[in-house]
């Protein structure tokens, strides 16, 4: 009990660290700091890019639209107050978000919604994506041989020849199993 | 369960896969990305709120300070191509910086200050001389410029460069490296000395200009080898070499040997030495590069030996065309006087 306590107690002390040590990168990188604007990308780079990905699902223009939003946090940083309820994480990814919109908007390549989108106030924690875990809970229900075919190919990338090797299977019958697998999921997600 | 939509569900997928982790070399490269934009940022700022009459807006250390190696935590630099890229690529400068001539403003010094940095990033001696020499060659280049404005710019940085390569290859060691470069600042000197002649025809009756090349001219023979000084007072050489195309040696020769290039240039190679033919463009000649019992007629200047003709086998192959030596500038009377 003690040791759990302890622990517990060594994370708070240890959260309240960063988040001093992070308020202080921003207050310099707001009087023009440009290595402390540096370390607060390298903290917050990943955990952005993938909330971009969520939505565009598309790797190069995630990383454009990563880039913008670091170069508009950094243009408008003096702009952010730390407030109790706004975080600087907060405010960052809300920049984010508005910079996927204009981009869509550049782009014109596609209707959005921000119906799925979580809340930014969830992604406080450990940033868990709706979307993501409803998708990969499908999966699972879905028979070993789909899951695990619709696996290599989508999420590993795979080419078909090389899902095949892996299966043992002939490159036709993979193609055949992906086309059941994916009617399968679209049923499980539908229903 | 959330509703996902469906009608793309291979695309969907990839949310579940490597594509939406950003790799660390993936961090780095909009890290670059992203610091070049930063620093684009801070020029435009710079270059507006300066006047073009004040020149350069930011001192190197400024930009050193800008496009310093940005590194993760692993330790991955950004590169040489990010720092000079970030120059072609501002907003209000655009590509053009990185040609700017002389008179060209802002532009002519940004490009200076791109020079600078990529000098400065250089650690090599040897490499570091040789960039210093081929920035020279360029400021060389832009003294063809009929503006007497400009001309007095590029006058002023060719000096200023031709300085600065005096001073890199003096610390080089006496090595390979020194030797070639030596070589081919050689091989520029002389190219530029024909130029500088021609530019007196132009030039007559700016006096500024032509003090400047007088000036210009002395400098370059103190940076010649010692084989190549002339032997005549630089200040005289100009105007003797254009009322007087022979000097002493006046007689004409006729060495024999093989023909080959030097530094590009065509020259014969005989038993005792390489004659460099100093009225030829590099290039000259090409098509009989390599053949032997070359025997050659001209005479010998003071800027080199000057061939008139060529022959292979004891066969006329080739006659400098008289339409060459009619545009030899021609300086006369009074107007001399203003070059001493």
């Amino acid at each position: 009990m003690n040791t759990h306590m302890g622990d517990v107690q060594l994370q708070r002390e240890s959260a309240v660290d960063t988040n001093n040590v992070e308020a202080n990168l921003v207050i310099d990188a707001q009087k023009g700091d440009e290595q402390a604007f540096g370390q607060i990308y390298d903290i917050w780079a990943t955990k952005v890019y993938r909330f971009i990905y969520i939505k565009v699902k598309d790797a190069p223009t995630a990383e454009d639209i990563t880039s913008e939003v670091f170069l508009k946090a950094w243009e408008r940083i003096h702009q952010y107050r730390p407030q109790a309820n706004a975080k600087f994480s907060t405010w960052l990814y809300t920049v984010a978000r508005n910079t996927i919109i204009d981009h869509y908007r550049a782009t014109k390549t596609t209707e959005i919604s921000f119906d799925d989108l979580p809340e930014i106030a969830d992604l406080e924690g450990d940033e868990i994506y709706q979307e993501a875990t409803d998708l990969d809970k499908a999966l699972t229900q879905l028979p070993a041989e789909y899951e695990k075919v619709l696996r290599l190919r989508f999420v590993d990338g795979h080419s078909i020849s090389k899902v095949a090797q892996i299966v043992r299977k002939k490159e036709d019958n993979v193609r055949a199993i992906t086309s059941r697998a994916l009617k399968k999921l679209r049923e499980i997600l539908e229903g | 369960m959330s509703r996902i939509p469906t009608d793309n569900l291979v695309k969907e997928l990839s949310i579940l896969g490597k594509d939406a982790q950003l790799s660390l070399t993936a961090r780095q490269r909009v890290r670059d990305q992203l610091f070049k934009k930063m620093g684009q940022l801070d020029l435009i700022d710079a270059v507006q709120t300066k006047t073009e009459v004040d020149g350069l807006v930011m001192p190197l250390q400024k930009l050193l300070t800008i496009f310093k190696p940005q590194r993760v935590s692993f330790g991955v630099p950004a590169t040489l191509g990010i720092v000079l890229s970030a120059f072609a690529l501002t907003v209000t400068t655009g590509a053009f910086a990185l040609n700017a001539q002389p008179g060209a403003g802002v532009l002519y010094t940004v490009r200076k200050a791109m020079e600078d940095v990529q000098v400065a990033l250089v650690a090599d001696p040897a490499k570091k001389a040789e960039l210093k020499l081929s920035i020279a060659s360029n400021r060389l280049d832009q003294l063809q410029s009929t503006d007497p404005r400009v001309l007095q710019i590029a006058l002023a940085d060719s000096r200023k460069a031709l300085a600065e390569v005096q001073t890199a290859l003096a610390s080089l060691d006496d090595t390979e490296d020194a030797a070639a470069l030596t070589a081919k600042l050689a091989t520029i000197i002389g190219s530029q000395k024909d130029l500088l002649a021609t530019i007196v025809k132009d030039q007559i009756g700016d006096e500024t200009v032509q003090k400047g090349i007088v000036e210009l001219r002395n400098e370059l023979d103190a940076l010649l080898p010692t084989e190549n000084k002339p032997t005549t007072s630089p200040t005289q050489t100009v105007a003797t070499a254009v009322t007087q195309p022979t000097q002493t040696p006046p007689a004409t020769s006729k060495p024999t040997g093989t023909l080959i290039t030097a530094a590009g240039v065509p020259a014969l190679k005989t038993d005792q030495a390489i004659i460099i033919f100093s009225n030829l463009p590099a290039g000259s000649l090409s098509q009989y590069i390599g053949s032997a019992n070359v025997s050659i007629s001209g005479s010998a200047t003071n800027t080199g030996f000057q061939v008139s003709k060529v022959f292979i086998d004891s066969k006329l192959v080739w006659e400098l065309p008289t339409k060459i030596e009619e545009s030899l500038p021609r300086v006369d009377g009074d107007q001399n006087q203003s070059l001493r």
